[in-house]
């Protein structure tokens, strides 16, 4: 158990450095964007196309360290009220629901994705295969899948992560 | 349509994350029903996170978190304590003043909570307002921006019905404001027992002192009141779309709290890497939404609420309060401009059978769909009030409930008045 | 007799645009000649997604009919011959193109790229030039402008070609973009500048009768293997309906165009007369250099040949 979660902590710390990184280049394109416009007078492409798909990217991967982190909102109201045992019941269950929603995202979206290179579809701008944007499905839910893996199995009682 | 509405209660009510709750509940339905092949999730996620208009919401709270750590923040509620510090509810007055400023410019509800919230929240807490109170507020707040110009749910209006974008803009103006000024009202309300100043003045001993604290405290309040300006002038100036702008306000945090030496380079770097992971939060409940109203809007469910409601009455009035009920339930699970796409076909023709005028009805299609963004138990800027805030979901939703209340009958005033709203664009755009 | 079968059948434009009257006429065929066999449901406002999400559910399955744009040059890049702009020179000559040898090659060619079976093809109307400050009559009046386009290389190449600086921008942001001043210009096409009453925001227009930007035919695509599955009586009854049912969307385009023009001389925007040829003649070279790319010289060349 001990090994689950030492490779949880090590993917969640990349994790985190690849969706801020990827951040920082939606940032830095539209930032170029603007100064191409006004101060080259000729506007870049490609620029909100990137910054779309580095965010699709940073935020499959970012929902994955979220959910390790327990920072997805849910309502949680019902579920303090049950007895101890039945909430820790309810609280497995849930986890083992988000397992199955991430292993059906990892899955189709994989086939998607294989899918979308067979068909050789280009984004518009960029002219790159749709695919390589589409792949972030089943990485972020491949991600997801481990983390709720990690948290059916590993306890994370009393602990309270606050977004701010 | 029952067996959707089972499961997604369901799961909500054992805890499932929002997003997954949005996103299995649709999931389940196509696993069970069948009809549809199961790429369609992957798809539908990919779609809603793949939106233009999505772009906007990490950078705002990116230019929230370096403003915070830049202590440009602290010095705005300094500074707003001189101004308004000695009235009552003068934070939480700041909050909505603000948003009736830059939710305008943005038109996107979910855009201002992510922008207003992480500056907002901690400056109200600071000042002794519970964390659930300070987030009701600005999510509250928010919902005046799709009705003042420029706003989104308008434009896609205007599209879906051929009604004047020009007069529809204007036309959101009035009620905008009016709602604006009974939040504001509602706040002198329900924070009267707050102190005025729960953070001491310095200087508050003379006249003097406080003249000279003042103008201290505007010093340093100009550099970051400059933020809201080059945000509102730089969209009205057309130097920048409202999603341009985001990231503007972030450049301009980080250069200032770089330059002035408040925060490093390390600090940022952090919060790009906060900021990924709680903007995600919110993506992830945008995307989960695109997939259920996918399904929805694929088994014609909307429609068929509407066909239902409307084969109930034909009296003008009764039609009319069967419209608002129809808007407030689906604005619940639909995202704005989606519901008005599926529903402005459905509803129009008989609004103008009964004689209403399209202008007046999309006053009432948006407020009546924006109220639901704040509206518990689902209510999309209440899940990114959640995140932003930090605060539990059913928290929120009771902080919330005087708001929605409150933002109702100014809502009814405005369906039943229709003069109230168009006599605007009446008089500034007469062909329209 | 035909087989029990749901059609559903997406499109991005809304319920007012003339696809939607296209669409609505292939619905009354189809259920009226199979016997309410085969159900058609309608999509219009992009209910089911944006025009590339749409093109994938039909190939994946969940959507049957869509009506083929710029997004679907990213799956069938040959389709990229007829978006060039300037080169095809209106309805006559669109017409001429997409009921003739050259559409049926088109279309073959769409089927191998991209496993699209085109049923026929709808109009989207013509295209002029619209302003705000600056009455357009020849290139040199487009120099530096900032004029909205789709993130598509084709027309960003044109665009620059004719001297204008190229700014995409997504087509909800169009009317605020041109209010504010971000973009100076766009080439929407008319039925565009009367859905999102572009009216409003400008008051120059090049006369798209001298002079169109782009007319494409739009296929009306189905998946190959979806409709090849079918029995051959369905076959017949959907794509009968749908070649009349295009006739009668390109009539109404027709119709439409017309009566927008009062409407904007109306509203209060000048129509200018333009110098087309000088246009063209920039923008050649963009032509030849992209036909080459895309393997689609012979077809450009059969398109030239038929300028009416
Ligand atoms: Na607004
Ligand atoms: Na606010």
């Amino acid at each position: 158990m001990t090994h689950l979660r030492r490779i949880g902590d090590l993917l969640e710390r990349a994790g985190i450095g690849l969706a801020g990184t990827l951040l920082a280049v939606a940032l830095g394109s539209i930032s170029a964007q603007i100064f191409f416009r006004y101060v080259l007078g000729n506007s870049l492409s490609f620029a909100e196309e990137l910054a779309r798909y580095a965010l699709i990217w940073s935020a499959m991967v970012g929902g994955a360290v979220a959910y390790r982190q327990g920072a997805h909102v849910a309502m949680t109201m019902a579920v303090e009220r049950f007895p101890g045992p039945i909430a820790l019941i309810v609280g497995k269950a849930v986890h083992l629901f988000v397992a199955a929603f991430a292993g059906l995202l990892a899955y189709q979206g994989w086939a998607i994705a294989m899918r979308n290179f067979a068909r050789q579809q280009l984004s518009p701008a960029l002219q790159i295969e749709i695919g390589w944007i589409y792949l972030a499905i089943p990485v972020g839910g491949a991600l997801l899948l481990l983390a709720a893996i990690e948290a059916l199995f590993v306890s994370r009682t009393g602990e309270q992560v606050s977004a701010l | 349509m029952t067996l959707l509405g089972s499961l997604f209660f369901g799961l909500l009510v054992f805890g499932v994350p929002v997003a997954f709750v949005l996103g299995g509940a649709a999931t389940l339905y196509i696993v069970l029903v069948g009809g549809v092949p199961l790429s369609t999730v992957p798809q539908r996620i990919f779609a809603g996170l793949d939106q233009f208009v999505l772009m906007s919401i990490p950078f705002f709270i990116l230019a929230g978190f370096l403003m915070n750590e830049a202590q440009l923040t602290g010095r705005l509620v300094q500074f707003a304590n001189y101004m308004v510090g000695r009235w009552r509810a003068g934070l939480a007055q700041v909050n909505v003043v603000t948003s009736l400023f830059f939710g305008g410019i943005t038109g996107a509800a979910t855009a201002d909570v992510a922008a207003i919230g992480p500056i907002m929240i901690p400056a109200m807490v600071k000042q002794g307002y519970s964390r659930e109170n300070a987030t009701a507020v600005t999510v509250a707040s928010s919902i005046v921006g799709p009705l003042l110009p420029p706003s989104i749910p308008m434009l896609v209006y205007g599209i879906s019905s051929g009604a004047s974008i020009g007069s529809l803009f204007l036309a959101g103006v009035t009620p905008g404001l009016v709602a604006g000024f009974a939040m504001l009202a509602l706040n002198r309300y329900l924070f009267r027992h707050m102190a005025p100043t729960a953070v001491p003045l310095e200087g508050a001993g003379s006249s003097m002192a406080r003249i000279t604290g003042f103008f201290a405290s505007l010093r340093i309040a100009l550099v970051a009141l400059a933020m809201p300006l080059i945000i509102v002038g730089g969209v009205v100036g057309g130097v920048f779309t409202p999603t341009e702008s985001s990231v503007a306000a972030v450049l301009y945090a980080g250069i200032v709290g770089l330059a002035m030496r408040t925060m490093g380079l390390r600090v940022v770097a952090r919060m790009i890497g906060l900021t990924a992971i709680l903007s995600a939060t919110i993506m992830l409940i945008v995307a989960g939404a695109n997939l259920l109203g996918w399904v929805l809007a694929f088994e014609r469910v909307p429609q068929a609420i509407a066909e239902m409601f409307l084969s109930l009455t034909d009296n003008r009035w009764v039609f009319l309060l069967m419209v608002m009920a129809i808007l407030l339930v689906v604005g619940l699970f639909l995202e704005t401009s989606g519901a008005i796409i599926i529903l402005t076909p459905v509803l129009l023709p008989s609004a103008l059978a009964y004689g209403f005028d399209p202008i007046h009805f999309g006053v009432v299609i948006v407020f009546g769909l924006v109220i639901g963004l704040i509206t518990p138990p689902v209510g999309l800027c209440l899940f990114v009030g959640c995140s932003v805030g930090g605060v539990q979901l059913h928290r929120l939703a009771r902080a919330v409930t005087p708001y929605m209340v409150l933002l109702i009958v100014v809502y009814a005033f405005f369906a039943f008045v229709p003069q109230a709203s168009t006599w605007l664009p009446s008089l500034l755009n007469p062909i329209g | 007799f035909a087989q029990s079968l749901t059609l559903r059948f997406a499109m991005i434009t809304a319920e007012t645009f003339p696809y939607m009257d296209g669409a609505n006429r292939f619905k009354e065929l189809v259920e009226e000649r199979s016997g309410g066999e085969i159900e058609v449901l309608l999509y219009p406002g992009a209910q089911l997604g944006n025009e590339r999400e749409i093109n994938e559910a039909i190939l994946e399955g969940s959507v049957q009919i869509g009506i083929g744009a710029g997004a679907m040059a990213n799956l069938a890049p040959i389709y990229n011959i007829v978006q060039v702009p300037f080169l095809i020179r209106g309805q006559t000559h669109m017409e001429a193109i997409a009921l003739g040898e050259i559409g049926e090659e088109l279309a073959r060619r769409i089927e191998e790229q991209a496993g699209f079976r085109t049923l026929a093809w709808f109009s989207t109307g013509d295209s002029p030039i619209e302003t705000v400050d600056v009455p357009v009559s020849t290139p040199a009046d487009l120099q530096g402008l900032r004029i909205r386009v789709i993130e598509s290389p084709v027309l960003l190449d044109a665009m620059r070609a004719l001297g204008a600086n190229p700014t995409p921008t997504a087509y909800t942001e169009v009317y605020t973009g041109l209010q504010q001043g971000v973009i100076e210009g766009a080439h929407l096409d008319v039925l565009s500048v009367d859905t999102l009453n572009i009216g409003e925001v400008i008051n120059y227009m090049t006369d798209w009768e001298q002079m169109t930007f782009v007319s494409e035919p739009r296929p009306v695509i189905m998946s190959a293997e979806f409709f090849d599955g079918l029995d051959e009586e369905t076959q017949t009854i959907i794509s009968e309906a749908m070649i009349e049912a295009a006739a009668y969307e390109r009539e109404v385009v027709a119709g439409r165009m017309s009566e927008i023009r009062d409407k904007l001389v109306a509203q209060g925007i000048t129509i200018t007369d333009v110098d087309a040829d000088a246009f063209i003649e920039l923008v050649k070279p963009v032509w030849y250099s992209y036909a080459e790319q895309i393997g689609a010289t012979d077809l450009l060349e059969q398109i030239i040949a038929a300028t009416p």
